[in-house]
């Protein structure tokens, strides 16, 4: 029996390990591309100081990526697991970006890693610089292919779905890659995870000048990461509403959600900053709104206007209906491929039919649906809206606030007195995870709001859950939340452990501890030998 | 006669690292082996269809 305890489970699942996942993968992407900013610098500069950063965040990179790496393929494995009915229905379209990324990006990523850390002694600091721009060019095309597979189950285009086989086929390869949900996707992550990277670093080299130690070590750092901080942030909001705009395209009921929007409002259609979303009545209980700004992002125009959630719900009941007629005709040619009747009906409605396979979460027989089916089926087509109204306004707030305190920490480097102004140091130290929660918050807007779909409009997420036990997910769960807790602990440690160290972890002797222990070396063997 | 191990794995870095992404991949395996052997499922066009067109029930516990 299907419960929608399972189907919630297998959800809660792929959710706590995607998001355990991210916590990872965004410090990746961005500290790759500070080092090469920093190796660059050492290259041109032949400044010592310069190879010592590149050393010392490298060294925090690689703890990020040995803890991190393999826990991308618990999500991997639970397509087959958990979501057996979804890898067959779309998985000859899905599988092709995730298998490319494994190939290409991951494989070039983890193989100049490797060189990265063991090649400073082996090659020459031009061919070790090309080491690390390739490592940083493979980590960000790893987001790319992945944010393209799920671009597509955002936005599927590119394919179409067949009777025969019972699953969608790719038609067009370069529209799947070029899906403009999913670029929009890849340009506003990669940058986010610039945002996380570049606060990193800003935030531990202000504890370095706050305790008044490696200065010069430290001020270069947190002027690195000022500058690549500031534009990435203003890369992030910039590219953030590009998104927000191919949502407003592709995902009309998301976007209504996002903005708490239940009825269609006159062009351009107000912004709202804050408000109490009652889903029962569809009404905000309260709001405060900013006139115009919404249709302004949402259309680029102030003349179109944005559907609203009723609206929308309107549109999807008249799909529902159409998608009946599809799923019918559909069950008639899987017992008679040749039923040109049942063809016709089927290819006059096919667009409909994920629409229609939602009443089967309801009814055996959705052309016997009732009303009352048909209703339950078209509530179910939106969001819950309260989660993400507020999911969307913190993350953006946190976009915002980034963009604050990287401007504020620019121009105080330009100026020069940064070190002054311990209110700043103190502010970009306390607000290193916050890019983190941006992030995370992201992801549930993105995701949470895809739903009743995991492919949007295409495939109800209740028909491809796999039939399998509640209690083998509780004990997978169990098992998965149990050891991703230990790993966490192990990389708040260990990062914790090498940020407090700092540079002397390097063993050069140059730096504050190695000096005041008269050049004891106190980051252990291995450290050393980074 | 002990067989000499390979040469990446005389850094001690690189054992550590290795060490640790065997570790995390046995672990992941024994979850998945422990809770989803034996009752993945292959579903072929028949099978997809004919759970489209007798879904099981959804419940609410």
């Amino acid at each position: 029996m299907l419960t929608e305890e399972l189907v919630d489970l297998s959800r809660l699942q792929f959710a706590v390990t995607a998001l355990y996942h991210f916590l990872f993968v965004p410090l990746t992407i961005g500290l790759a591309v500070i080092l090469v900013v920093m190796e660059l610098t050492y290259v041109i500069t032949n400044r010592p100081v310069y190879k010592d950063m590149v050393r010392f965040w490298g060294k925090l990179f690689g703890i990020n990526f040995a803890l991190g790496v393999t826990t991308g393929i618990t999500m991997e494995f639970q397509f087959g697991t958990n979501w057996a009915y979804y890898s067959h229905y779309v998985g000859d379209i899905f599988g092709a970006p995730l298998a490319i990324e494994g190939m290409m990006a991951f494989f070039l990523e983890s193989t100049f890693i490797g060189l990265f850390f063991f090649g400073w002694d082996r090659l020459n600091k031009w061919k070790h610089f090309m080491v690390t721009v390739l490592m940083a060019l493979g980590s960000n095309l790893s987001a790319l292919w992945i944010l393209i597979a799920n671009g597509w189950m955002q936005n599927p285009i590119g394919s179409e779905f067949s009777f025969i086989t019972m699953r969608m086929e790719m038609t067009d390869f370069w529209a799947i890659v070029f899906n403009p949900v999913a670029q929009a996707k890849f340009v506003h992550t990669v940058s986010a995870g610039y945002v996380t990277a570049s606060l990193f670093v800003l935030g531990i080299s202000s504890y370095y000048i706050l305790k008044g130690r490696d200065l010069d070590f430290a001020r270069r750092s947190f002027r690195i990461a000022a500058g690549f901080g500031f534009a990435s942030a203003l890369s992030v909001i910039v590219l953030g509403d590009e998104s927000g705009y191919t949502v407003g395209e592709a995902q009309q009921a998301k976007m209504a959600a996002i903005e708490a929007m239940w009825e269609t409002e006159p062009a351009p259609a107000p912004f709202t900053l804050f408000a109490l979303p009652n889903q029962a009545t569809q009404t905000n209980d309260y709001k405060l709104q900013i006139p115009y700004m919404l249709g302004l992002i949402g259309t680029r125009s102030i003349s179109e206007t944005l559907p609203g959630i009723k609206e929308i719900k309107e549109k999807n009941r008249a799909r529902i209906k159409s998608g009946i007629h599809a799923v019918v005709a559909l069950e008639t040619l899987r017992k008679q491929r040749d039923d040109a009747q049942a063809l016709a009906v089927f290819n006059a409605h096919k667009a409909d039919l994920g629409f229609g396979l939602l009443l089967k979460k309801y009814t055996v027989d959705v052309s016997q649906a009732t009303p009352e089916i048909i209703q339950q089926a078209v509530d179910s087509t939106i969001p819950r809206v309260a989660p993400l109204f507020w999911s969307f306004r913190i993350m953006v707030a946190l976009g915002f606030a980034f963009l604050l305190l990287f401007s504020l920490a620019l121009f105080y480097s330009i100026k020069g007195n940064f070190i002054e102004k311990k209110w700043l140091l103190r502010w970009a130290l306390w607000f290193i995870p916050m890019p983190w929660i941006a992030a995370e918050l992201g992801w549930v807007v993105a995701e949470y709001g895809r739903q009743p779909w995991t492919i949007y409009g295409v495939l109800p997420t209740h028909i491809s859950v796999s039939n399998i036990s509640v209690g083998n997910i509780y004990g997978s769960l169990a098992g998965f939340v149990g050891f991703y807790t230990v790993l966490l602990i192990v990389e708040i440690y260990l990062m914790t452990k090498y940020a407090r160290l700092g540079p002397a972890s390097l063993g050069t002797g140059k730096y504050h501890s190695e000096q005041t222990a008269g050049g004891a070396l106190p980051a252990g063997a291995v450290a050393n030998k980074v | 006669m002990r067989k000499p191990m390979p040469l990446f794995l005389h850094h001690p870095l690189a054992r550590e690292i290795t060490l640790a992404i065997v570790i995390k991949l046995l672990v992941i395996v024994a979850i998945f082996y422990a809770f989803f052997d034996g009752r993945a499922l292959h579903p072929d066009a028949d099978a997809v269809a004919e759970r489209l067109a007798n879904p099981p029930q959804h419940t609410k516990h």
